[in-house]
């Protein structure tokens, strides 16, 4: 679910950036390396949005980490889901 | 080629043009505001996109709020000065954590008060509010903002917030270029209320304060309001007079049978009477809009005079109620004080063509009616309506030249900018004609159609001539429309020449004739 969650977001922000990397996703694919920080500033509201509509409750993801180069949960799609589902299970 | 929006925020708005793909957008910091309405920019719009931190201190409005707000809005004066760009400004929807309930009920009088202030900025030419308060009680606070995106990354729109944005910018922006529809034409019969009044009965359709006739009473409501924001309201049906009069005269319902500035009721084909309403409006069919719940009606007008029409739901009435939410074409953005009085004025200008009928001679008739008319020279205060009538007026304009608002005020420097009202016993018609005089040449001559053949005319050329106490000549560019002003300017002048350009200059003599029967009012 959360998986789905992620790549619907991604698929939403990338029909603007028409990234080839970005369309194709596996655990691995570097993610916060092919977003702008507006483009991770849509995908932190996209993803906030369907976690909203799946489990009827806003959830919210963004912290202070997401921007940080380093310690940002948004590297890779297997970082971010692990990321989410933490926040889920708050 | 994309039309271009910036932004001016103190918030991020980036997020939002993912749902504007249709315009080319940019964005301005906050930090720059006075830097950048100072300067000329280039873009057809400038989105200013205020959350309430801009106006508050640690997100609460204060008396500096107000100051703040006043500061803006000389800043967007000078801005208008310097730009053709149209200007949106959102106002505020405030904060709406629950603190305390006296602080809360306070800081919401605040914002109430500082967006009143903000709709003033509707006065200004091409400026309009984007209303966020509506957007935030429609959609509810905890759904349109995220508050700690706010604090972290100054984004505190939610994507439903991102969304109802973009709409109601787009929308804006629409309506900044609206020709806004003139008469709706209504069916009566399941449309004002529920039933047919010929099978049911007077006492027995449906418009009360009981479910389903409270819907019926709040449509009515609706279409009230419209009338007050300048549709005039006609009725077309198929239906026995009687009956009709009989709803309007028995059941207690918001519009009135005075509200509907025509009605035609009878056993017409409903296409043959909507044509008939436009002449008699001397409006296109263009401006109309049709609304019915009969599919055979809708197919008959409409394949007959391929006019706007809207299905009235008979099933779920409900659905009636979000109609004129989604019909742009009866939008505006600015209702003028004449669109609020134009029931009145078609009513009264009709009783003035049955008096008319009366007399044996026009001129008999003009003589009976106490015209009375008064001339203003370069008063700034009727600036919208004189921008209107410059802007819309085409049979009675001898160059048809168009200017803004800011361009009029510049020329009120350097010109005479005549304005006349006119007043007879009907009633008061407003501001009539205006003349533009620069060195005792009369560079554009205008009048309102609604006092065409009145010989209004003669007597402003008249005054003009006595207030210059000068001979005045007079420009003419001729256009498809305009050659009533040929004749007249013709019949008055003693001598005309064509320049090369097309330019026709007529000469007046010093003294013009003057007409008695309408009254210089001091």
């Amino acid at each position: 679910m959360i998986r789905k969650v992620i790549l619907d977001s991604v698929a939403e922000v990338n029909k603007e950036l028409k990234s080839e990397v970005l369309s194709n996703l596996n655990n691995d694919t570097l993610i916060f390396e092919n977003l702008d920080s507006v483009a991770v500033l849509d995908l932190v509201i996209e993803i906030e949005n369907k976690l909203q509509q799946e489990y009827g409750k806003f959830i919210q993801i963004a912290d202070e980490t997401v921007m940080d180069e380093i310690q940002t949960p948004f590297k890779t799609l297997l970082s971010l889901t692990k990321f989410i589902e933490s926040k889920v299970k708050e | 080629m994309k039309k271009k929006v910036a932004f001016l925020s103190n918030t991020v708005t980036k997020p939002i043009n993912r749902f504007l793909p249709q315009y080319q957008c940019s964005s301005f910091g906050i930090n720059t505001i006075a830097q950048t309405l100072n300067t000329s920019i280039d873009t057809d719009y400038l989105i200013i996109l205020l959350d309430i931190n801009y106006f508050a201190s640690d997100g609460f409005l204060s008396d500096k709020s107000f100051n703040k707000l006043a500061d803006l809005v000389s800043l967007l004066k000078i801005f208008r000065d310097n730009n053709s760009a149209k200007v949106i400004l959102s106002n505020t929807a405030g904060n709406f954590l629950d603190i305390n309930s006296s602080i809360n009920i306070q800081q919401h009088r605040k914002v109430f008060d500082l967006n009143q202030q903000i709709d003033k900025i509707n006065n200004i030419e091409d400026m309009t509010v984007l209303n966020i308060y509506q957007l935030v009680n429609y959609y509810g606070f905890k759904d349109f903002y995220n508050i700690k995106n706010g604090f972290l990354f100054q984004a505190p729109w939610t994507k439903v917030a991102l969304i109802a944005i973009a709409d109601a910018i787009i929308e804006n922006i629409n309506l900044f270029n609206n020709i806004r529809k003139k008469v709706l034409i209504l069916d009566a019969d399941n449309t004002l209320w529920g039933g047919i009044v010929g099978e049911d009965g007077v006492d027995n359709i449906t418009v009360d304060e009981n479910y389903p006739g409270i819907i019926y009473r709040f449509f009515q409501q609706q279409i009230k309001h419209l009338k007050d924001s300048g549709l005039l309201l006609t009725m077309v049906s198929k239906n026995d007079l009687s009956n009709i009069k009989e709803v309007f005269s028995k059941r207690n319902m918001p519009l009135k049978w005075d509200d509907f500035v025509i009605k035609k009721i009878n056993w017409n084909s409903k296409s043959q009477n909507i044509k008939d309403i436009s002449n008699e409006l001397n409006v296109g069919l263009e401006s109309v809009v049709f609304l019915d719940d009969s599919d055979f009606e809708l197919e008959e007008v409409n394949s007959a005079l391929g006019i706007d029409i809207i299905k009235i739901s008979t099933n779920n009435p409900v659905e009636n109620l979000t109609i004129f939410e989604d019909l742009l074409s009866i939008k505006t953005l600015n209702i003028s004080n004449e669109d609020k009085h134009k029931s009145e004025q078609y009513l009264v200008q009709n009783e003035r063509k049955n008096k008319q009928k009366e007399f044996t001679s026009i001129h008999d008739y003009l003589c009976s009616i106490n015209m009375k008319i008064t001339m203003f020279l370069n008063n700034t205060s009727q600036i919208k309506r004189i921008t209107q009538l410059i802007n819309k007026t085409n049979q009675f304009n001898s160059t048809t030249k168009r200017y803004s608002e800011s361009e009029i005020l510049k020329m009120m420097e350097f010109y005479q900018i005549f304005s006349f009202s006119l007043i007879d016993k009907f009633g008061d018609l407003g501001l009539i004609s205006v003349v533009i005089v620069k060195d005792n040449n009369i560079e554009n001559f205008l009048l309102s159609c609604r006092v065409l053949g009145r010989m209004v005319e003669r007597k402003i050329l008249y005054l003009l001539t006595k207030s210059n106490n000068a001979a005045l000549t007079a420009d003419y560019i001729k256009t498809t429309k305009n050659h009533q002003i040929e004749s007249f300017y013709g019949q008055l002048s003693i001598e005309d020449k064509v320049d090369d350009k097309g330019l026709k200059k007529y000469y007046f003599p010093e003294k013009i004739d003057n007409v008695d029967f309408i009254k210089e009012k001091k």
